[in-house]
């Protein structure tokens, strides 16, 4: 007897290829998505984690500009006698290697934090150290090192990374010439103990870094909750002894706080996909298996007048969908790891550097995925199983009486339906004849637009950030900041800045930062007070000009609190609050502002000084101004806008190639859909589609006879979709967290017109396929009077 | 010349390895206007006798001549046309398409038609110019083959070919049927084949072709054929 059912089956299967192989694609694309959507943070946190064991993280660095003396130490230990620690020195320094400087951080860790070597070999000699990877011209060349005009050379042997520094954006800044820092040196702590004279801090046994490490947590997972809150705890115990300001948890390093944020912000954007994935999955295979069961009605009513119950019948059907089911989870499980979170972390690693990318298969999302979607289609095929099983065999074995004929809604309207052609009419009968295959078959494409649509948004409103906010909004070059500087000292160092041959115009302003509460959440903004408001707006294109009167905010906070003109915004600086009334609001993209006229700045905080200078170099390319602008004793440092600029334009292009993923699978997902349900249609009105045949249409005829409905029922879940994918997109971005990108959620015309083109075209391309299978028809065998 | 000469044709189906001669060599002339009335056992080749001539088929050898043209030299796209313009079929279950309404189903046909009747006048003719909005599902079967019939003949085929156009029916709606059938060929002087396995409606034929194992096993021709109304059976 399992013989004739594993005969039926094989059967079965071999009667419906291309049903069970689009079943089992979808299954499969429904999987992998869910997968690797879900899993992409998880998979870089993994990575991430990984690598910092792998390397022995620190759970806190102490990093002090004096020397950590073994009392201090000791007083450490005597709280928590577990931890392990080890003593280093870190310094800022400058290298050169052929005229070439490099601002440096030298250091000499090696029991924590270790450097991964990425390319060359291992220290051996006193006199050899590594560099960081994104400085690989330097390998096996020999650099000098220069503190206070020492100098000592130094072989590069080899290239690394260091969880330390995840992130390039966030080497920060060297205390001894105000740039940012773009060179580091680990070195062992002989070759600057023996090196550097005396009178040089630090010298022999003596150290100005402690890495500090908890052998005994419960949990070591960077990006959990219970680690976060672990090292909270243990920062407020140690800085009973150092001061709060030197300490750093290896949760909250810039870099890896940035890493966290970004890994977080795509399952953000991306979770709603997998969900829409499975509806429509369930949808189609519900289809498919109506159809499938009901195509079989006289084959089950055979097996079961031959003496089979039920519950056997039952069991083919399950057989039959879990075998697609689980072939397609199988894919879907191997596509889902393999190919979506390497290709979106890859894609990230131009900004986070993690060595070896390896692929975990996170078992936990892989069942949840594979478990509800084999759940979810069993259920529907025992469902529509036992919903047709239950007519007699006699019954069975006859065809399901066709659903008769109604007239439709539009007949009412006598006026336009007496127009339509006489095909469209049957046309539009057919499309309203079977309201659920109607139904699903509009849902089902509404997902898949709407999903097309989505992504296609977040494309736009990502893509045009970087030109709105560096070429049409910010004009300036960068900021040079200061310590305060009165009127007086302001007005020498202005005299001197703009001395500086290819600066073309320069702007005080007093920029400080504050906290306001979104959603009780403290978000930081930056209060920009410049001098003369008229020449700001050569640094600065607003919506409106700037002038003596205005307080102006940008966008995203005014979204964000619901403010407009004259509503009064809550600030908090210092600890201490302020009322401000907005007189105007800005666009901008990146960052949360207020610029606030000098005069009401002045009133309201009580600040006659001035910090910081605006500046526009003559030509774009404005290192050389850098480098001579850096010598300047009176500046501290420079925000140059071009590396930002370079920074978020990588950032955003990482999320530019997940969304390039979910266009393509939406993309699949339209035609997989299409295509199940065209064959659906054509395979239920074979008698029909023969039947136009024998009186003399044309194959070009008949097909267009099923395209035509195709294509009313794809535009009309295409309406559906547009206005749910446009719904979707502004709730994906306004949910994204980030508190500082202004994200435009409209969505041009044209993301319309190829959501809509791309969805037709496919249906038409699976149409013009399944055209094939209408000429294969056989009229006489399609006729052939039911025995 | 007759309208239809057929000559030698064979057909031949495989089923695994075993060969089954469904037509092994058939020969006929039917001339144009003529009903013919084809009769034989069950399995004895009738239905794919027609199928070939209504072109919905391929035969493997022999000559399928329909005034003039061998129809077994047609390529797909000819075939259709020759359905198209020359020929009404008519089936035991009438194939009605179930969504659209009795006058929809005849207008089906007249889209693609040449020379077509008017719709309503053909229904009218089959007696049915009351139920043009009924769905087929809402006529009873005798009904429902009279608008086959009428789908058929709205195209003004110069062949109609029936098979088994009686044969789900009961006595008296199989004789009203019958009737339309035979009026048209005489009225509009139509070539009728109508296959049947009831010997008595020979009777109505003007020629008669029984057939036995894929050959015509006799035939001939009813000097005067009776009216249905005066066939007893
Ligand atoms: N598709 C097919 N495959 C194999 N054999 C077939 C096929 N169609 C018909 N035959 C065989 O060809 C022979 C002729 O069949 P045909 O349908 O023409 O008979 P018939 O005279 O119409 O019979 P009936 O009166 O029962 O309708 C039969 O032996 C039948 O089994
Ligand atoms: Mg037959």
């Amino acid at each position: 007897m399992y013989k004739i059912i594993f005969k039926l089956l094989i059967s079965k299967i071999a009667n419906s290829k291309a049903q069970f192989i689009s079943l089992l694609l979808i299954c499969a694309i429904g999987v992998a998505m869910y997968i690797g959507i879900l899993d992409v943070s998880k998979m870089m946190q993994a990575n991430a984690q990984t690598y910092f064991n792998k390397q022995k993280a620190s759970d806190i660095e102490v990093l002090t500009p004096f020397e950590i003396t073994q009392s201090k130490i000791d007083e450490l230990v005597k709280k928590d006698n577990s931890i392990d620690y080890e003593k280093y020195n870190i310094l800022d320094v400058k290298a050169t290697y052929q005229e070439q400087e490099y601002i440096a951080k030298i250091q000499t860790n090696e029991k924590f934090n270790q450097p991964y070597l990425v390319k060359g070999k291992k220290i051996t000699k006193d006199n050899e150290c590594y560099v960081d990877t994104s400085n690989d011209e330097l390998l096996n060349k020999n650099i000098s090192i220069d503190l206070n005009g020492t100098k000592k050379n130094c072989k590069v042997v080899g290239l690394v990374d260091s969880p330390q520094y995840l992130s390039l954006k966030y080497r920060g800044y060297s205390s001894i010439s105000s740039s940012k820092i773009n060179l580091i040196i680990f070195t062992k702590n002989s070759f600057i103990s023996d090196y550097f004279p005396k009178q040089y801090w630090p010298y022999p046994s003596k150290y100005n870094a402690l890495s500090i490490y908890y052998p005994n947590k419960d949990n070591n997972n960077t990006f959990s909750k219970e680690y976060q809150d672990f090292t909270k705890d243990k920062i407020k115990q140690v800085s009973s002894i150092f001061n709060e300001k030197y300490l750093t948890s290896r949760d909250n390093n810039q870099g890896v706080d940035a890493f966290h944020t970004d890994s977080e912000r795509i399952k953000e954007m991306a979770a709603v996909f997998p969900i829409i994935f499975f509806i429509v999955t369930i949808l189609v295979s519900a289809n498919a298996m109506t159809r499938n069961v009901q195509d079989d009605r006289m084959l089950m009513g055979s097996i079961t007048s031959m003496g089979f119950t039920n519950k056997m019948v039952i069991a083919i059907y399950l057989i039959y969908s879990f075998l697609t089911t689980a072939i397609g989870c199988i894919i879907g499980f191997f596509v889902g790891f393999h190919l979506i979170p390497p290709t979106i972390i890859k894609s990230y690693s131009v900004l986070y550097l993690i060595p070896n990318i390896k692929i975990y298969y996170n078992f936990e999302v892989a069942i949840q995925a594979i478990s509800i979607m084999i759940f979810l289609i069993i259920l529907t095929t025992l469902v529509i199983a036992i919903k047709e099983t239950r007519d007699s065999p006699a019954q069975l074995i006859r065809p399901k009486a066709p659903v008769s004929g109604k007239k439709i809604l539009l007949e009412k309207f006598n006026f336009i339906w007496k127009r339509l052609k006489f095909l469209n009419k049957v046309n539009l009968r057919n499309i309203f004849r079977y309201k659920k295959r109607l139904f699903m078959s509009i849902l089902a494409i509404m997902g898949c637009s709407g999903l097309l649509m989505t992504g296609l948004g977040i494309m736009t409103s990502v893509k045009p950030i970087i030109s709105n906010q560096y070429t049409k909004i910010d004009q300036y070059m960068g900021i040079a900041y200061t310590n305060d500087m009165n009127n007086k000292q302001l007005t020498t160092n202005l005299n001197k800045f703009n001395k500086v041959s290819g600066i073309e115009n320069s702007e005080a302003s007093y920029n400080l930062n504050a906290q306001i509460k979104i959603n009780n959440k403290n978000e930081d903004i930056t209060i920009i007070s410049p001098q003369n408001a008229t020449n700001f707006n050569e640094m600065i294109t607003m919506n409106e000009k700037f002038n003596d009167n205005s307080i102006t905010i940008t966008r995203k906070v005014a979204e964000k609190l619901n403010l407009k003109k004259g509503s009064k915004i809550k600030i908090t600086y210092n600890d201490k609050d302020y009322q401000l009334t907005i007189t105007n609001i800005t666009d901008n993209y990146v960052g949360n502002y207020i610029y606030v006229n000098n005069e009401s700045f002045r009133d309201i905080f009580n600040i006659n000084n001035f910090n910081c200078i605006y500046f526009k170099t003559v030509t774009k390319n404005n290192s050389d101004v850098l480098k001579v602008l850096e010598k300047q004793s009176f500046i501290k440092v420079i925000d140059d806008n071009s590396f930002l600029q370079d920074i978020i334009s990588k950032s955003l292009n990482s999320i530019e190639n997940l969304v390039y993923i979910m266009i393509a699978f939406a993309g699949i997902l339209v035609i997989v859909v299409t295509f199940s349900l065209t064959n659906i249609n054509i395979i239920e009105r074979t008698r029909e589609l023969a039947t136009l045949k024998v009186l003399g249409f044309y194959n070009r005829e008949v097909s267009n006879y099923v395209l035509k409905e195709n294509i009313i029922i794809t535009i009309i879940g295409l309406i559906f979709g547009l206005v749910f994918g446009t719904y979707l997109h502004r709730y994906i971005m306004n949910s994204i967290e980030a508190n500082d990108i202004y994200f435009i959620t409209e969505q041009p015309i044209y993301n319309y017109i190829i959501a809509f083109v791309i969805t037709l075209v496919f249906t038409i391309m699976v149409n013009i396929l399944m055209e094939r299978s209408i000429r294969k028809i056989d009229m006489v065998e399609s006729l052939k009077s039911i025995e | 010349m007759s309208y239809i000469s057929i000559n030698n044709l064979k057909k031949q189906y495989h089923i695994g390895s075993v060969e089954i001669n469904a037509l092994n060599g058939i020969n006929l002339n039917i001339n144009k206007g003529e009903l013919v009335i084809v009769v034989g056992q069950s399995g004895a080749g009738k239905t794919t006798l027609l199928n070939l001539i209504g072109g919905m088929d391929k035969s493997n050898s022999g000559e399928l001549i329909i005034d003039g043209n061998d129809i077994t030299k047609y390529k797909t796209k000819m075939l259709t046309r020759y359905r198209r313009h020359d020929i009404g079929f008519v089936f035991q279950f009438y194939n009605l398409i179930p969504n659209i309404t009795t006058l929809e189903n005849v207008e089906m046909a007249k889209e693609v038609a040449i020379d077509p009747f008017n719709p309503k006048k053909i229904l009218q003719l089959v007696g049915l110019e009351d139920r043009l909005d009924n769905f087929p599902s809402q006529l009873s079967g005798g009904q429902q083959q009279r608008v086959a019939i009428a789908r058929a003949l709205v195209k003004n085929p110069k062949l109609m070919l029936c098979d088994e156009p009686t044969g789900a029916l009961d006595f008296e709606t199989g004789k009203n049927i019958l009737k339309i059938l035979q009026a048209m060929s005489k009225q509009l002087k139509m070539t009728v084949i109508i296959i049947t396995h009831n010997h008595a409606i020979t009777e109505i034929g003007d020629h008669v072709v029984e057939m036995k194992d894929g050959m015509i096993s006799k035939e001939y021709y009813n000097q005067h054929p009776k009216t249905i109304d005066e066939v007893e059976w």
